[in-house]
């Protein structure tokens, strides 16, 4: 491996990604993600206590904000670069070049690293900030504000950086189903480190930083056990507060962080196996199924011809090909102008679900029936909540489909695009939603349940919307099917009243549902809003 | 120095053939690669480049088979793509050191290399703007650039001059008639007229197949007495369309003038033509268009 073609392919890809309008953005929330932890709304507690905002206490807080919103949000800012020399067509020339993979694989997760690295930088950085905003304590020990975030947080960034890179490269998980599946995997992660107590397992470092804070607050009076990390508004309570003096860091708690790194590079080869260098034939997947047959690899029948036969002059000239024949086009007969939005959604219905196999729609009369035949209550509720997961790369494509097929100027310069087929596409997403989990309503309306109902029809409005705004201003599908499964998971499935959108929950709240209403309208109009920008440009 | 492609195929999903049984062996000099939309030309290209893997047959670069050893042939390889992109927020002298350091150039002659590359595209005055403020033409001339970043042995350029103004055309057709004496470049192109004025050597392709491997006074030759230009009443084109391979017409004030290749003179009034490329390929293609598939 050349470290200068390392640090080239890194530095390419790393200043392409900054220089970018989006990186901005996420530096935006970064800042905001700091100012809410700053505020209360980001906290670690033990119990009734937590600790007071010494230098070790804000490193924790903040390297454990980080870890966590990087390696679950993280994952989709970072896991196109691959794809980019893809679409581009960067690809086709750095695979004519002789790059070998796992440099080229290298370089990319190091540019991945450096972007969450700079995010996580700048959390240091407030940490410091906050430490001086709070005053709550005088000191400042570098050592603990900063060996957190080296500790804890680069490990886990580390692995992100080649697992996003390990996406990339492996055909399944490269579209919408890797970054729903990633989710997953990150919810498993982060439950497993904390529930087996094994460091070899803890993505984010939870036991530890839980063991070491705990072991001090058992001494603390009144304190009964607990532990939570907590983001985002809570009810807010009057914690007591206590001297964390920090991490006392041991070869037992750094060793396995350390072997994040060793993962990652475990990753990155893992990565470079599955990668195609920009031609699928060359894939790993590719190559196994021809091996075992699965896809034919015939030799191309014989030709016994030379290239001095087939160069020779024919004998006798050809008739004319139908190339040079004239062509005749039926004119129209009148230019059909009326309003057909009925026809538009049934358009943009089709698109949605073409090409989606036997299997998807087994699956969704599956969860359709599911939905009819489970009785009203908690089942019902789960089993609405899948209903409306298993859609969910239909609805990412909303509002992107213009952006990646490169339809955009075609789609926008047609009669009112912004009056006619936006709308349409959401009516279209709306029907997904409405298909998928009929059984839901039918059984709330049959049942006179009318706040099951109306969340019921509000969750099939919002969903779409939420999809259309993220699409139409990201232009890309990963951040709804990252956001969404997150709020899925978080909301419906937990559940958590607030922000069970759905009304998957057993009693489901008019208050809550007219907010997600609301949120509805203020989406679209967020979506038509960067539809026009998008239109103008 | 030598390029022999040997029976060479390309299937892709396991249906469609793109090269079937492909055999040509190149020197130095300017390759034409002329044929159809479809043809074959790309995945040629493809292969060549050790992007792709051809499904059968064997390719030898100075005689080591670039599917089994493709690393001795990337050194000495320069590609431009059909379509290509680039990264618009680095400018062109960053996306130049990036592609230089893929290459394995070393940074000081890297950094020279860049600069005449740019002087040599016209681009000396835009090396500090961002990529993605670049009009078509001009992204064309960082491709071109880059393909020669490493002063490659096997040029292979696809649509080169494509988004080009005629100017700027004219200057990379005479750049490649310079590079051609030490080197094979292999030029794909729709743009009869750019291999006219570079090519030593010409191949025509069409679907997967070629039709014919000469030098450009070689397929005109076969054409000899084979080409008329015929006056023709405006009312009966269509029916001289049907009939005969018209290569072009032009309307003029005593009728219109069709360009037609044909064994015989196509009617009275005709009068014999010296060939053109542009004949030799229509002549070319449309023979083996007639053939069964």
């Amino acid at each position: 491996m050349n470290p200068r073609v390392l640090y080239h392919i890194a530095r390419a890809d790393f200043l392409e990604r900054v220089r970018r309008y989006s990186f901005l953005v996420t530096l935006a929330f970064t800042l905001y993600a700091a100012f809410e932890a700053n505020r209360g709304n980001i906290v670690v507690n033990v119990g009734q206590y937590r600790g007071i905002y010494n230098s070790a206490w804000v490193g924790l807080l903040l390297s454990l904000t980080a870890t966590v919103l990087i390696t679950w949000i993280g994952f989709y800012i970072i896991k196109n670069t691959v794809e980019r020399d893809r679409r581009t067509g960067v690809g086709q020339i750095l695979a004519s070049t002789p790059v070998d993979r796992v440099t080229y694989l290298a370089g990319k997760a190091l540019s991945n690293f450096a972007v969450v690295g700079v995010i996580a930088a700048i959390l240091m950085c407030a940490a410091l900030v906050m430490q001086l905003w709070r005053a709550e304590a005088a000191g400042i020990d570098l050592w603990q504000l900063v060996s957190p975030f080296l500790f804890l947080t680069l490990p886990a960034l580390a692995f992100l950086a080649a697992l996003a890179v390990l996406f990339e490269c492996v055909p399944g998980l490269r579209g919408g189903f890797g970054n729903v599946f990633y989710f997953f995997c990150w919810v498993g992660l982060f439950g497993a480190g904390m529930e087996l107590h094994n460091g070899y397992l803890d993505l984010v470092g939870a036991d530890i930083v839980q063991t070491s804070v705990v072991a001090r607050a058992k001494d603390l009076p009144g304190y009964k056990g607990g532990f939570s990390f907590q983001i985002g508004p809570h009810e807010r309570k009057a914690f007591e507060t206590f001297v964390w003096d920090g991490f006392h860091w041991t070869a037992a708690q750094v060793i396995p962080r350390l072997s994040w790194f060793v993962f990652a590079l475990l990753t990155l080869l893992l990565a470079a196996a599955f990668f195609d260098r920009f031609d699928p034939s060359r894939g790993l997947l590719h190559r196994v199924s021809v091996a075992l047959g699965l896809r034919s690899l015939r030799a191309a029948p014989a030709q016994p011809q030379t290239v001095e036969a087939q160069t020779a002059a024919p004998d006798s000239l050809p008739a004319p090909s139908s190339a040079t024949a004239p062509t005749h086009l039926t004119p129209l007969a009148q230019l059909q102008s009326t309003s057909r939005f009925g026809a538009v959604v049934a358009a943009e219905l089709r698109l949605m679900l073409k090409g989606r196999s036997k299997w998807w729609y087994l699956v969704a009369l599956g969860l359709l029936i599911g939905t009819c035949a489970v009785p009203a209550g908690e089942a019902q509720g789960k089993l609405l909540a899948f209903a409306w997961l298993w859609p969910v790369l239909l609805w990412s494509a909303m509002g992107t489909r213009e952006a990646q097929s490169g339809t955009g100027p075609l789609i926008f310069s047609s009669a009112r695009a912004l009056g006619r087929q936006l709308p349409a596409v959401w009516v279209a997403g709306v029907c997904v939603a409405l298909l998928t989990s009929a059984g839901f309503g039918v059984r709330s309306l049959v049942a006179r349940d009318w706040p099951h109902l109306f969340a019921w029809l509000t969750g099939a409005m919002f969903i779409p919307a939420m999809a259309l705004v993220l699409g139409v201003w990201s232009g890309t599908s990963k951040l709804f099917e990252g956001l969404y499964t997150g709020f899925w998971y978080a909301g419906p499935v937990q559940p958590t009243p607030a922000l069970d959108f759905m009304g998957a929950s057993p009693v489901a709240s008019p208050r809550i549902t007219l907010y997600y209403f609301a949120a509805t309208l203020a989406l679209l109009a967020a979506a038509a809003v960067g539809r026009r920008r998008q239109i103008r440009r | 120095m030598r390029l022999e492609i040997q029976n060479v195929s390309k299937q892709y999903d396991g249906k469609v053939w793109a090269l079937r049984d492909f055999t040509l062996h190149l020197a130095p000099g300017v390759l034409g690669l002329l044929g159809p939309n479809g043809a074959g030309k790309s995945t040629l290209m493809r292969i060549l480049a050790t992007i792709s893997n051809p499904t059968s047959g064997t390719i030898l670069w100075n005689g080591t088979d670039i599917a089994a050893q493709p690393d001795g042939l990337r050194a000495e390889l320069g590609y431009l793509p059909q379509d290509f992109g680039v990264y618009p927020n680095l400018n062109a002298v960053e996306f130049l050191e990036y592609l230089a350091a893929v290459k394995g150039i070393a940074a000081g002659a890297a950094r020279r290399r860049i600069d005449e590359l740019l002087a040599l595209v016209n681009l000396t005055d835009a090396r500090k703007r961002p990529l993605g403020g670049y009009s078509g033409g001009m992204r064309q001339r960082v491709g071109i650039a880059q393909a020669l970043l490493n002063d490659p042995k096997l040029l292979i350029v696809d649509e080169p001059t494509a988004g080009l103004d005629p100017e700027e055309r004219v200057r990379f057709r005479n750049l490649l008639s310079e590079l051609s004496g030490e080197r094979i470049v292999i030029l794909s192109t729709h743009i009869v007229s750019d291999v006219e004025a570079t090519a030593t050597g010409i191949a025509i392709v069409s679907r997967g197949r070629l039709l014919a491997h000469a030098a450009p006074e070689e397929l005109l030759a076969r054409l000899e007495g084979k080409v008329w230009e015929w006056i023709v009443p405006s009312a009966d084109l269509p029916a001289a369309r049907q009939r005969f391979l018209i290569s072009t017409v032009t309307r003029r004030s005593d009728g219109v003038h069709a360009r037609v290749v044909s064994d015989a003179a196509p009617g009275p009034g005709a009068t014999p033509a010296s060939p053109t490329l542009e004949d030799a390929y229509l002549h070319a293609v449309s023979t083996h268009r007639a053939e069964p598939a």
